[in-house]
């Protein structure tokens, strides 16, 4: 980085949480710390909630999986839009009005007190993973960028999101979600500029797509039905579907964020926002990854993104005749598999501009198979690095993209991109979250429950230390978890079933009481770790599973206790 | 024999759910900034969804079969 990009860096960091603090100064009450006095307005509840699933990781980790992985990942979101208008008219109007401050909170005036826990706590622990993944994203990015190793790159993100979070409360998280999100969003349009600029003069963009689409990359909707396919419009919209309503419905993160609005207008507002810009955005973002990848035929990528493993790499060959030549070997093999990559790229594109039909040798499956010869050849590389450092995973799809940007992007863009990434407001927001649910949930409602209102926003500040340190510790673990984004969302499979499930009991079935909804959520739980243990079951099901699970057992044991005589909720099915 | 705490907790949710109701009711007039009604703008998501997929799948068909 030039001395501008840092400077950049750091008054674009420094005005962000600046503000932000500003904004939040005089929040000394739990309403105020924790909902921002419901006076957030609809677009800004809305870009906020985009940031918090956009900002690191999206950089970092959705762009690195278009590389590998093409546009498929796209598909993950289809049910989004769904999941957006069910939430509108089912639990937005219900939370906003029972004046809750936690999603949890509002199981206890419709169930009991350890249902409301048991949900808090499954809460905690997931969210509490999903944070140390988030804080592994801008750990990368240091990493990349200082050369130093990861550990210490993800404890001093730890204690920058600690120092910034803790006096911020959620107004703060909110408007400094904004500007990122103005940011996120200049700073893609700026790598996929970049990315198109740096393609050789006779590739236009048209044969850019072109490649790509030869190079099966465009592969944005998948028909087809497997189970154990990750990504295809089934999935994407059935279990994605229950995921983001699991997320946007249970999970405290999220439902803070709307609470925050002045009306039941504005929190619906919110999410509508997301509903019809998260579609768009991902495509954008997975397009800027597939460029990337397009750049990467006309210039030498690197063998290995991940600089510091290939610089301890080189430093092991140097002191290791054997694995020097193997080394030598594969950097051989892959320089050369790469220029054979490129000369059929060319000869291909230049077929297609002469309009005539590609000879045999640069055909569009000529160049799928010197691809793939390009990534067995990486593949060489990547094995040495595992054998050379005690057979640990090596995966560096996270690194594509800042490697991308530190390489090619203008001085002082770089400085912007990167504090877009530093900026870190994704888990400002969720370690608020994970406070403000301790604390409401577990620490005021059965510790001390007559204390007055500073003495909690004290212990929401204390508790946002507390989980950023469990988060630090979490993140230390991200890199064996291969692409950010993909490992973020399956970790949250793993929990966020089970919790729409007693969600979907709380306002489908008024008969069902607190004990069927308790028995339900644990049962749907050890469904869904039996479910990832026992089966090939792509993750985006196991929400369907537990759900479906929850909600059985539920009224099952309803349906044995007796049930209620009258319904809980009117309106509900009596 | 139902415990008297029950249907104490039952009565209490009932207040708070026809608190609920009525404040629903109250905000139902309140039309979204968009499309006037909320059914309306519901619809739209729905449409939208349906187009952005009808897009996708011409967009990759129109890039496989260029292999």
């Amino acid at each position: 980085m030039t001395p501008l990009d840092w400077i950049v860096l750091v008054a674009s960091i420094g005005l962000m949480v600046g503000y932000g603090v500003y904004k939040s100064r005089r929040d000394q009450t739990i309403q105020g710390y924790m909902l921002a006095d419901r006076s957030m307005p609809w677009w800004a509840m809305g870009l906020s909630i985009m940031a918090t699933q956009a900002t690191a990781i999206t950089f970092v980790g959705t762009t690195g999986q278009a590389y590998m992985d093409g546009m498929r990942f796209l598909q993950f979101y289809l049910g989004l839009p769904l999941a957006m208008v069910i939430l509108c008219f089912t639990v937005v109007p219900y939370f906003h009005r029972a004046k809750v401050v936690t999603a949890y909170e509002f199981l206890e005036q419709r169930f009991d007190a350890k249902t409301r826990v048991a949900a808090s706590i499954i809460f905690l622990i997931q969210r509490g993973l999903g944070v140390g993944l988030a804080l592994y994203a801008p750990a990368v990015v240091l990493s990349i960028i200082l050369g130093w190793s990861e550990q210490i790159t993800v404890l001093i993100s730890a204690a920058v999101a600690i120092a910034y979070t803790v006096p911020g409360g959620i107004k703060a998280v909110t408007w400094t979600d904004v500007q990122q999100m103005i940011l996120i969003v200049g700073g893609i349009a700026g790598a996929f500029v970049t990315a198109l600029l740096l393609l050789p003069p006779e590739v236009s963009v048209s044969d850019a797509f072109f490649l790509a689409g030869a190079l099966g990359k465009m592969n944005a909707i998948d028909f087809s039905f497997d189970w154990q396919n990750r990504y295809n419009f089934w999935s994407g919209l059935i279990g994605g579907m229950f995921l983001a309503l699991a997320y946007f419905g249970c999970d405290q993160s999220q439902v803070q964020r709307y609470l925050t609005g002045k009306s039941v207008t504005h929190s619906r507002m919110s999410l509508i926002l997301n509903a019809f810009l998260k579609l768009p955005l991902q495509f954008f973002i997975l397009l800027t990854g597939v460029m990337v990848f397009v750049c990467f035929l006309f210039i030498q990528p690197p063998m290995l993104f991940n600089r510091v493993e290939a610089h301890r790499l080189a430093e092991t060959s140097a002191a290791n005749p054997t694995v020097a030549a193997e080394y030598q070997a594969a950097v051989r093999n892959y320089e050369d598999a790469v220029a054979r990559r490129r000369r059929v790229a060319e000869q291909l594109v230049e077929s297609r501009r002469a309009g005539t039909e590609a000879p045999a040798a640069s055909s569009p499956r000529q160049l799928m198979a010197a691809h793939q010869a390009v990534e067995t050849a990486r593949r060489e590389g990547i094995d040495l690095v595992q054998r050379t450092n005690e057979g640990r995973p090596y995966d560096d799809t996270n690194y594509v993209f800042l490697t991308f940007v530190t390489s090619y992007f203008p001085p002082g863009l770089i400085g912007l991109i990167i504090a877009a990434i530093l900026a870190a407001s994704a888990i400002s927001a969720e370690l608020n979250s994970l406070a403000t649910s301790s604390v409401v949930d577990l620490y005021k409602r059965h510790w001390k429950p007559d204390a007055p209102e500073r003495h909690y926003v004290s212990a929401a500040k204390v508790a946002t230390v507390f989980w950023g340190f469990y988060a630090g510790v979490f993140a230390l673990f991200g890199g064996r978890l291969g692409s950010l984004i993909e490992a973020v969302n399956m970790v949250g499979s793993l929990f966020y079933g089970s919790l729409l499930g007693v969600f979907v009991l709380a306002f489908g079935f008024p008969r069902v009481a607190g004990n069927a909804a308790f028995i339900g959520l644990i049962v749907g739980e050890i469904a869904i770790i039996l479910t990832s243990r026992l089966t090939n079951i792509s993750y985006l099901w196991y929400n369907v599973v537990g759900c479906v699970v929850v909600v059985l057992a539920g009224l099952l044991v309803s349906l044995a206790a007796g049930g209620r005589t009258k319904p809980a909720i009117p309106g509900g099915r009596a | 024999l139902r415990k008297p705490t029950d249907s104490l907790k039952q009565t209490e949710n009932d207040a708070a759910a026809r608190a609920i109701e009525s404040a629903m009711e109250a905000d139902a007039g309140e039309a979204p900034p968009l499309f006037y009604t909320w059914p309306r703008l519901y619809a739209a998501v729905l449409i939208y969804l349906g187009l952005f997929v009808v897009f996708l799948y011409i967009f990759t068909e129109y890039y496989q079969d260029l292999r």
